[in-house]
């Protein structure tokens, strides 16, 4: 089966996001070029042969200690092969590797909509002249293990548990936002980066660069 | 005569400042808070700083990473830069290195991290008494320490990592792995407890810039009494402890964590 992208969202504010926008914003310069910030935890599924999507979802939300209804939403992405295999060797993701969403407890995510199933879950500004960059942080030491004790469909899948950073910038083009979203992300100096550690954390694109709006 | 004016910087979140302006005025120096929203903090008028330890912004994004943006830390580090020493004591020791002051190699850059501990079959938060030795003498605040002493972790990010591994090698050679941690004889660490992280080189504290700057993941203010060591510990403290028992007045003698705080009142006299 096709890997797998279990998604989770705060229902609350996220005060870190909260945070990690007002120190990128004041502290770093970025001011009013950055319109949102968003921070998903996610969990990325390979080697799964066995087990239908159905059954994944109902794993990861009712067997892993992964979700919490009281306190997340959640959604099923699919995703492209390799990103494991990437993420163990410190190459390139797959590009595009989050693909089309297949199932969430967001009920208005299945209604037909006009922009594409990362920016439904994501629910960011609609602005003109913004786009969105979804950057894949994950731990650089032990970024793949087994799954976590429990009842899986299959046992010998994969996972690696990631953070995924959204962020929405006014930029002049798609290469433009890509450009400004690395440079403040990742935490190159005291004045440079922030969210991203690069001696503890790899990233990845999660998908291409989108612009947000346009007429 | 006046004694040596050292600002402990409060940041929202750090819990420990109360202990640590204690025991700063035990060790002979006269310590005053400075707080994260004190304005422009005029911090040319303190010889030191210590950045003590705690939570700051609830760990948000990682231990020391907002602290370490803040207008405040640009103060101290300006400071700092004119050769003024600065002690950061766990989540301290984390701004610091999120700030780039250790190890400190290019004004500003971030060379390391604290990362998240990693022991065989262990992981998260840990909080016990372990052993640190002086392993150089380059750092101001080590200078004139030789013996190893217990102190006390409580961290669940303390491990000094780079993925720079000639960087690694060139910090080890030139003494700036000012204190590690070892047994109590102070011998090396044979890996879990006695050190408590998995950090490689048994690293407690590491020094920056030119030697002005410790990071350092114990909390030497939870030693700075003979009464805080527990009576089990091994070795001549262990000893001292165990002798005091029941006497209030040997109790209150001086700790083992105290002779790192009270580096502070070589300042003395130097200009400021």
């Amino acid at each position: 089966m096709q890997p797998l992208v279990f998604l989770l969202r705060r229902r609350a504010v996220d005060l870190v996001a909260v945070s990690a926008a007002a120190a990128l914003r004041d502290a770093l310069g970025l001011g009013e070029r950055l319109r949102a910030l968003r921070r998903d935890d996610g969990y990325s599924l390979e080697n799964l042969n066995q087990g239908s999507q159905e059954e994944w979802l109902q794993a990861c939300v009712n067997r892993a200690s992964w979700f919490n209804p009281n306190t997340h939403r959640h959604a099923l992405f699919q995703a492209a092969p390799g990103a494991h295999a990437a993420a163990l060797q410190g190459e390139s993701w797959p590009k595009p590797w989050l693909g089309q969403l297949l199932g969430s407890d967001r009920a208005e995510l299945a209604k037909p909509r006009s922009c594409d199933d990362l920016d439904a879950w994501l629910s960011l500004p609609r602005e003109r002249d913004c786009y969105r960059v979804s950057l894949v942080a994950f731990d650089s030491e032990e970024p793949v293990r087994s799954l976590p004790r429990g009842h899986w469909p299959d046992p010998a899948g994969r996972v690696l548990a990631f953070q995924l950073w959204t962020l929405s910038l006014a930029a002049p083009d798609a290469d433009a936002a890509y450009d400004l979203a690395l440079e403040v992300s990742v935490a190159r100096s005291r004045d440079r980066g922030l969210l991203i550690h690069p001696h503890r954390e790899r990233w990845a694109l999660a998908t291409p660069v989108a612009v947000l709006w346009e007429e | 005569m006046s004694r040596v004016a050292i600002a402990v910087l409060q940041f929202p979140g750090l819990n420990c400042e109360t202990e640590t302006l204690r025991e700063l005025t035990r060790a002979g120096v006269q310590p005053a808070l400075v707080r994260w929203n004190s304005g422009s903090a005029h911090l040319s008028r303190y010889a030191g700083f210590v950045i003590p330890g705690g939570f700051s912004y609830q760990d948000r994004i990682r231990a020391g990473a907002i602290a370490a943006k803040s207008p405040l830390l640009e103060e101290v580090v300006r400071e700092v830069e004119k050769g003024k020493p600065i002690l950061g004591i766990c989540n301290g020791a984390q701004i610091l290195v999120e700030a780039g002051l250790v190890p400190g190699e290019e004004a500003g850059r971030i060379d390391l991290c604290l990362a998240p501990n990693k022991v065989k079959g262990w992981s998260g938060y840990h909080a016990r008494w372990v052993f640190v030795k002086p392993d150089s003498h380059s750092c101001f605040f080590t200078e004139n320490l030789h013996e190893p002493f217990p102190v006390v972790v409580a961290h669940g990010e303390g491990r000094f990592t780079t993925q720079d591994h000639k960087l690694w090698d060139s910090l080890r050679e030139r003494g700036r792995f000012a204190l590690r941690y070892c047994s109590p004889e102070g011998e090396s660490a044979r890996g879990f407890p006695e050190n408590p992280n998995g950090v490689v080189d048994d690293v407690a504290g590491m020094s920056g810039l030119d030697g002005q700057v410790l990071a350092f993941m114990p909390h030497p203010e939870r030693a700075s009494l003979l009464w805080q060591l527990p009576e089990d510990l091994p070795g001549v403290w262990g000893e001292r402890r165990r002798a005091a028992a029941g006497s209030r007045e040997q109790l209150q003698a001086e700790g083992p964590g105290r002779a790192l705080l009270a580096a502070f009142c070589r300042l003395k006299g130097r200009n400021t």
